[in-house]
């Protein structure tokens, strides 16, 4: 694959971050299949990753729930957004597990 | 060294670095197993302010597979947290620290220890997409907590900070239910090696006359000597480790034999925001060092598929069985030191010796009387027979090429010389057992470091490392 593809490919298949969740607290990284998808409205499906992670993967995170804050990064630039919608279809996205996966031990420190 | 800063990324993440990995029956609680993982390698003791501790955000692991499937069925995790007593300080102390609960103590760190049970543990918080790898959905885990807010010792500043460092060392020794003993924090380094010597072009001070740059024979330098390491140590009773429960005294049963190895992950994602000095992370646990058998990533594995071996679990080795069956220091060693191996310069055929002994375990009818094999699964794990008593008078440092089946490859004790028995193992001396019409070179047998540890090295019990050496009276030379 030529580097111009593979950036394209690396732009188009989207991974997604959340942390700091608020109402949804805790972490998890959780994959949408295309931006396509994302700009429809349409529920993503689970799929199987088809290759390995892109060199410099776009990123996003939301970064407050409850005020609808998205951070989206892409390449050395980063951009805030106001998109409830946005927050709503990756929170409803995001692994419900995180406890069972090994996310909910606390070294509990006396 | 034994994995001590072995593969380029993991050299740059000390915390993470799986340096050394033993597994044998404990001589003082022989119905016991200790098992052991040391981290941060290669500390100069006097380094402060900021001294050496385990990362808060790794997890560590210690699985153990005991149906030779190559996937873990139980798992050892260990997460780790720092508290500050006054962050209005730099100082680490702010007095003698003469227990546990002192209050001088300011930068502190406590553990937590939670067994994992389950076909595949190593799916302990890594799940993609619902489920693990080629298991097709994630394997049901009981996970218990076996012990929270567990106290590490302080590391060993000097006398004026840590005036009675031994008494410390020992009220960090943790006594958990059923008869588990655990332990994390700094220890002295218990692997050996010249390190300068051996990777100046695998020279052997004591054999460097015959070496292709030959100059005079000289006494081996025992480089980790005043070097400390952090270290993970729980003992745990044979019969919670083994596939139904028994301790096993059988030694040429399968069900005597369990593998073991160890690894380190992060989290998949780690942000940095400015403004905030601490970085937040998400995303499932990622495993970036791994340690079975000793020595494999540092000179089996080649320069470009280290980083990738340290992320494989054991049961997708045979990707790197090539590297086993034809060692490259097997074909260095005659160009190193000519005229010296000859027999070994014309082997060319795969090495199933070592295919055996670091992959499948040795089966029976190759040495008598001893067995750890496991199947044909091919699998990079330190395996014990936990059949097989401790030796406790003159074990011998050699292990089983030594007569002693206690010590490696049947396991590894602390003081095993793991360095001069693969040498000899990869020399050839071991290919004479599956082949019998191969006459190992003389010199094969000999091979040696040279190194004999101090007796301060070591302890006679839990955690069986000694106690680091402190900053003061170990300056850096």
């Amino acid at each position: 694959m030529s580097d111009s593809k593979r950036e394209d490919s690396s732009v188009t298949r989207l991974s997604f971050l959340k942390t700091s969740a608020g109402a949804a607290a805790g972490a998890a990284a959780i994959g949408v299949p295309t931006a396509a998808a994302l700009a429809s409205g349409k529920k993503g499906e689970v799929t199987e990753p088809s290759s390995a992670n892109p060199p410099e993967p776009v990123m996003a995170y939301v970064r407050d729930a409850d005020r609808g804050e998205v951070t989206v990064m892409s390449g050395t630039s980063e951009t805030t957004y106001k998109d409830r919608s946005l927050v709503k279809r990756l929170l409803d996205a995001a692994p419900q597990d995180s406890a069972a996966n090994g996310g909910g031990i606390d070294v509990l420190a006396p | 060294m034994s994995s001590h800063r072995e593969a380029p990324e993991i050299s740059k993440d000390p915390a993470a670095d799986n340096a050394d990995v033993y597994a044998f029956v404990s001589p003082d609680r022989p119905d016991t197993v200790t098992l052991i993982s040391n981290f941060v390698p290669l500390q100069d003791p006097p380094g402060g302010p900021n001294f050496f501790e385990f990362g808060d955000d790794v997890l560590y692991s210690l699985y153990i597979d005991n149906d030779g499937d190559g996937a873990p069925e139980l798992a050892y995790v260990f997460k780790f947290e720092t508290r500050l007593r006054n962050p209005n300080t730099f100082l680490y102390n702010t007095g003698p620290i003469t227990s546990l609960q002192s209050r001088n103590w300011n930068k502190r760190q406590f553990f937590s220890v939670t067994r994992i049970e389950g076909p595949d543990t190593t799916a302990y918080g890594t799940a993609t997409n619902g489920h693990h790898r080629h298991h097709g959905r994630r394997p049901r885990l009981r996970t218990r907590v076996l012990g929270r807010g567990l106290s590490c010792p302080p590391c060993n500043i000097g006398p004026r900070s840590t005036p009675n460092y031994a008494r410390l060392g020992q009220a960090a020794v943790h006594n958990l239910p059923g008869g588990i003993k655990v332990f994390a924090g700094q220890r002295l380094d218990g692997f050996y090696v010249d390190l300068g010597s051996i990777f100046d072009l695998g020279d052997l001070r004591p054999f460097q006359n015959l070496h292709l740059i030959p100059s005079a024979a000289a006494a081996a330098v025992d480089a980790t000597k005043t070097l400390n390491i952090h270290t993970i140590a729980i003992q745990i009773p044979i019969s919670h480790l083994t596939k139904n429960g028994s301790r096993p005294k059988n030694v040429m049963a399968s069900s005597s034999v369990i593998g073991v190895w160890s690894a380190a992950s992060r989290r998949k994602i780690r942000m940095v925001d400015k403004g905030h000095g601490k970085p937040s992370e998400s995303g499932p646990w990622v495993q970036v060092s791994r340690l079975g058998n000793p020595l494999i990533n540092e000179v089996v594995i080649p320069l470009g598929q280290k980083d990738y071996w340290n992320t494989v679990y054991p049961a997708g080795d045979n990707a790197f069985v090539s590297h086993y069956e034809h060692p490259e220091l097997a074909g260095l060693l005659p160009v190193l030191y000519p005229k010296v191996f000859p027999n070994l310069a014309n082997l060319k055929k795969p090495r199933a010796d070592l295919v055996a002994i670091l992959l499948t375990g040795i089966p029976p009818g190759i040495v008598p009387g001893f067995q750890n094999y496991t199947g044909k699964v091919q699998s990079d794990q330190l395996r014990l027979n936990v059949a097989i008593p401790p030796t406790k008078s003159n074990p011998n440092a050699f292990g089983l090429l030594g007569g002693d089946a206690a010590g490696f490859p049947n396991g590894r004790r602390v003081f095993d010389d793991i360095v001069g028995i693969e040498l000899r193992a990869i020399a050839g001396v071991t290919y004479a057992l599956v082949d019998k019409s191969y006459k190992p070179d003389a010199a094969a047998g000999k091979l040696t470091q040279g190194i004999t540890p101090a007796p301060n090295r070591y302890q006679s019990t839990f955690p069986y490392l000694a106690p680091p050496l402190d900053g003061y009276d170990t300056p850096s030379s």
